[in-house]
């Protein structure tokens, strides 16, 4: 047998080892949150001999020691459902009023079912090492408040969040964006009793925190506790807890037996085999959408989706890491892609992939064969039984969509044109005629649409109207989106750079040398510069002389302003680390870095540094 | 952002002790904790302790006054969970080495005369050895199973939100309940007293029992939230775990500022 280890600076190692197991468990669950709490009290009903291992002292994760005490979509069903309701009865005799469910009463109910399913429960403690057997997972080592200990197990279920024992394992796994490896920002979230009601605040978002680096992690949490500093507290403003968990959105992504894409998905690409459902928006916290994946981009920017709620069908390959047997993940790092995981991740959700992992653990243990084996019509007959697997689903993306023409054109004059673009981007030739006859008057909505749709496509009809959005600096928002939607302009600096335009090149320089341009629109025309110099290498030396007349100058100053709260956030470095590595890429002399400080840079800037220097 | 080697003195434990003892030394101390929250021995355990005590030295006064300025403390009464945001604050802006979400997995004598402790911990970016000098433990149970039990008294303390009656109990009562003042008319701490090895869900189940049996002046109150750390109380004094490591328990002191100054002391006095 082997020990698998992470160690800092050197990642996993492993060494032989004849370990003295002290008991063994049929299922260890690591990590109790919203998914590890259900998979654990299911496992347990369903007769496993289970041990739960939390970091905390209380189950539920996010949903209880981490504030967020809402659900957000979601399709209902599932076991959960009968604790919501004792969760429910316990607040009502204990607790004060407020929020959709009280995080105190519902770790409590948690607790109270786990403990009446006959779990055992060791809080206040971490796995450090996992025993294998070749690619088979065959116990723990985990400090507990009484020292290290080694326990055996028929099946491990990572339920962390952060991916942090299938890191352990060796398991293969993504981490933030191709862009900068920066995952979507964090919010501490703090819980407070105002006016008399339980409240809890996600002030949306303190910065990005890499969930594979120690120190990092610990400043995140200390970043994001000073926002909960007020000034002077009082009898109607009182504090009750902050830090209990650091609001981590997005911690390692596993490469699974199936790995969900969001291009996929909108390719039509999903699975007849789902064991639970995801149903919500691509809920990004992300403020920078211009460094976003093109698939985000087209999504968030071009059809101003954000808010455009749609169906995940998820297999139960996503939460069985490739390559490796008697270990599973249940929780926000299942596999999926970082563009996915921004929807796939809701409380709901990840509380029904904890019921279908130990559902598939316990029927797979029961018949001594391995989970993969196990008969997909058995477990969706038993997840239907609880109505994990519900009978019916809101819609997918497609179900959502105009199918002809006339509908098409209508919702290209409509201010909700997101559907149609969509639309017209899914039909491609069908409808590409079309799309090229309605640009004829280029300074209509019809014709400004189009082009983002014929965009898409790439194609380079669409360039006239995209380069002329640009130069007039088209003001338009739609309103396609539920809450954030994105200026047209910037969509036309996305399509513009994709194409590779050197045609926009004064025109988005110009952009970012006015100081009255808004982040975003900064941004969009920064990251278009860099697409096109990227493929055009005729534009470079332009390019490079205006970024570096920009991104140079002493004074000049950019930062993140957070959509929804409070604070800013400086940017001056990230933009000039980011131009430094393109031009270094076009061999441009520069003196980009002269000006960062490496030992100044925010979270978010430290994490494209290190990305870079990786 | 946070280097790891070697360092002068290691502290465990993001107390209030160890934060006096950081705030005297910045360059010399790392601070280890294994949750996410300063002060766990205060604001962590709801635990206001017995009846507020001026602070001594300039840092703790300092301290003292940025807390009655946010109405965190008034009257010897506090908001003990408003700590916490103060204390992020002050790591931050002082520059503090502190590792949350760090847990301590082995002490290990260096070899050798003077030769230090090899410590090993695990964290985000996994297992990390380093190298210290003197270990300050301030954790309330001892770090990593290495210090034996000397608590006189564990207790689980709830916040309460609600206005009490005026004929409150103003102290312990037979059946090991206590019941102490918050900063505010609707705030107070409701604390039971446990059998060493009640766990956690036993803890809290006895907890809700005491409260829903409550004295009839309190029956107006909810409960606000449980804490997420047991109290312990100790006998006052530093205790020699080997040659320069000793277990002083923050949670030994009568107060937050007393066990601030305690670390900020040390580092003036015995580790100067
Ligand atoms: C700030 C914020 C706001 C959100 N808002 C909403 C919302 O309004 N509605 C909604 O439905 N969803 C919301 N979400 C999403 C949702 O809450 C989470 O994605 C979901 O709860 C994740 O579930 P999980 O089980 O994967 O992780 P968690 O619930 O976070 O649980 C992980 C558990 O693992 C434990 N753990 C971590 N590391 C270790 C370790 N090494 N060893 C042992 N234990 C460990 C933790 O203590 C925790 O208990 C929000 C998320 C965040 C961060």
């Amino acid at each position: 047998m082997k020990l698998s280890t992470w160690i800092a600076e050197r990642g996993v190692v492993t060494e032989p080892v004849e370990p003295q197991f002290d008991t063994t468990y049929d299922l260890i669950v690591a990590g109790l949150g919203s998914a590890g709490a259900i998979a654990l009290i299911t496992g347990a009903q369903r007769g496993l001999t289970t041990l739960g291992i939390d970091k905390l002292c209380m189950m539920g994760g996010s949903g209880t020691a981490g504030g967020i005490a809402s659900y957000y979509w979601g399709v209902g069903g599932g076991v959960y459902e009968a604790i919501d309701t004792r969760a429910e009865a316990i607040a009502e005799e204990c607790f004060p009023p407020g929020g959709k469910f009280h995080p105190e009463a519902r770790h409590l109910a948690l607790e109270e079912a786990a403990v009446g399913a006959g779990a055992e429960l060791a809080y206040t403690s971490r796995i450090v090492g996992v025993f294998m057997e070749g690619t088979r997972v065959r116990g723990i080592r985990w400090i507990s408040p009484a020292g290290i200990r080694d326990t055996a197990c028929r099946m491990l279920v990572d339920a962390t969040g952060d991916g942090e024992v299938c890191g352990i394992t060796g398991c293969a796994f993504i981490h933030g964006r191709e862009f900068d490896g920066i995952p979507q920002p964090y919010s501490h979230v703090p819980c407070w009793i105002k006016d008399g009601r339980h409240t809890s605040q996600n002030f949306d978002a303190a910065s990005t925190v890499c969930a594979i680096d120690g120190a990092q992690y610990s400043d995140g949490i200390v970043h994001g506790g000073t926002y909960h500093l007020r000034d002077k507290y009082s009898e109607t403003e009182k504090l009750l807890y902050a830090g209990r968990l650091p609001g981590l959105r997005e911690g390692r992504l596993i490469t699974g037996d199936t790995t969900l894409r969001l291009r996929d998905y909108l390719a039509g690409e999903m699975t007849d085999r789902p064991v639970f459902y995801e149903y919500a928006n691509l809920d990004t916290h992300t403020q920078d959408w211009a460094f976003e994946s093109d698939t985000v981009q087209e999504w968030l920017t071009v059809a101003s989706f954000w808010g455009l709620n749609f169906s995940v069908p998820v297999p139960l390959g996503a939460m069985i890491p490739k390559g490796f047997e008697g270990i599973m993940t249940a929780g926000r790092c299942l596999a999926v892609d970082h563009d996915l995981s921004q929807a796939v991740r809701m409380q709901r959700a990840m509380q029904q992939c904890g019921e279908a992992v130990a559902t598939a653990a316990a029927m797979a243990l029961q018949k001594n064969i391995p989970v993969r084996e196990l008969s997909y019509e058995e477990l969706a007959a038993e997840l239907r039984r609880t109505r994990c697997l519900p009978e019916s689903v809101p819609p997918t993306v497609e179900e959502q969509l105009p199918a002809d023409v006339d509908a098409i054109r209508a919702g290209l004059e409509s201010d909700n044109p997101g559907t149609a673009i969509w639309a017209a981007r899914q039909q491609g030739d069908t409808i590409r005629r079309h799309l090229h006859a309605w640009l004829e008057s280029p300074d209509t909505a019809p014709a400004r649409n189009a082009a983002l749709a014929l965009g898409l496509l790439n194609d380079p009809e669409a360039l006239p109207v995209l380069r002329r959005i640009i130069r007039q600096r088209d003001p338009y928002i739609p309103e396609s989106g539920r809450k954030l939607n994105a200026r047209r302009l910037c969509a036309a600096l996305y399509l513009a750079g994709r194409m590779s335009d050197s045609a926009v090149v004064d025109d988005a320089a110009t952009l970012m040398s006015d100081p009255e341009s808004e982040l975003d629109i900064f941004s969009y025309a920064f990251s278009a510069l860099l697409r096109i110099g990227g493929n055009q290498p005729e534009t470079r030396t332009a390019i490079a002389n205006s970024l570096r007349t920009i991104l140079e100058a002493p004074d000049f100053q950019r930062s993140l302003s957070k959509h929804r709260s409070r604070f800013n956030e400086p940017s001056e470095a990230y933009f000039r680390i980011a131009a430094a590595r393109e031009l270094d890429r076009w061999n441009i002399p520069h003196a980009l870095m002269d000006r960062v400080d490496p030992a100044k840079l925010t979270m978010r800037e430290a994490g494209l540094y290190r990305h870079i220097k990786q | 952002m946070t280097r790891i080697d070697e360092y002068p003195i290691l502290a465990l434990g993001a107390t209030l002790t160890a934060l006096g003892l950081a705030t005297a030394r910045p360059e010399d101390i790392l601070v280890l904790e294994s949750s996410g929250c300063p002060a766990p021995e205060f604001a962590g355990a709801f635990y206001v302790g017995e009846g507020a005590v001026a602070a001594g030295t300039p840092q703790g006064i300092a301290l003292e006054n940025e807390l009655k300025e946010r109405d965190i403390l008034a009257d010897g009464h506090y908001h003990i969970p408003a700590l916490i945001p103060v204390l992020y604050q002050h790591i931050k802006n002082a520059g503090l080495r502190f590792l949350f979400w760090t847990d301590t997995l082995s002490i290990k004598a260096g070899g050798g005369a003077d030769s230090g402790y090899e410590v090993d911990f695990f964290n985000a970016s996994g297992h990390q050895r380093i190298k210290v000098h003197k270990i300050l433990d301030t954790t309330s149970a001892g770090a990593a199973g290495t210090v034996s039990r000397r608590w006189t008294e564990k207790r689980l303390w709830a916040m309460l939100h609600g206005c009490a009656g005026a004929d409150a109990p103003a102290s312990a009562t037979a059946a090991g309940i206590d019941w102490k003042p918050g900063r505010f008319s609707n705030e107070s701490y409701f604390g039971l007293r446990l059998d060493a090895d009640t766990n956690w869900p036993d803890a809290r189940q006895l907890l809700l029992d005491a409260w829903r049996k409550r004295p009839a002046a309190l029956k107006g109150t909810r409960i606000a939230a449980m804490a997420t750390e047991f109290h312990y109380s100790y006998p006052r004094e530093f205790v020699p775990v080997a040659a320069d490591w000793i277990h002083r328990p923050s949670s030994s002191y009568a107060d937050p500022l007393a066990a601030f100054d305690g670390g900020i002391t040390l580092a003036a006095e015995e580790w100067a």
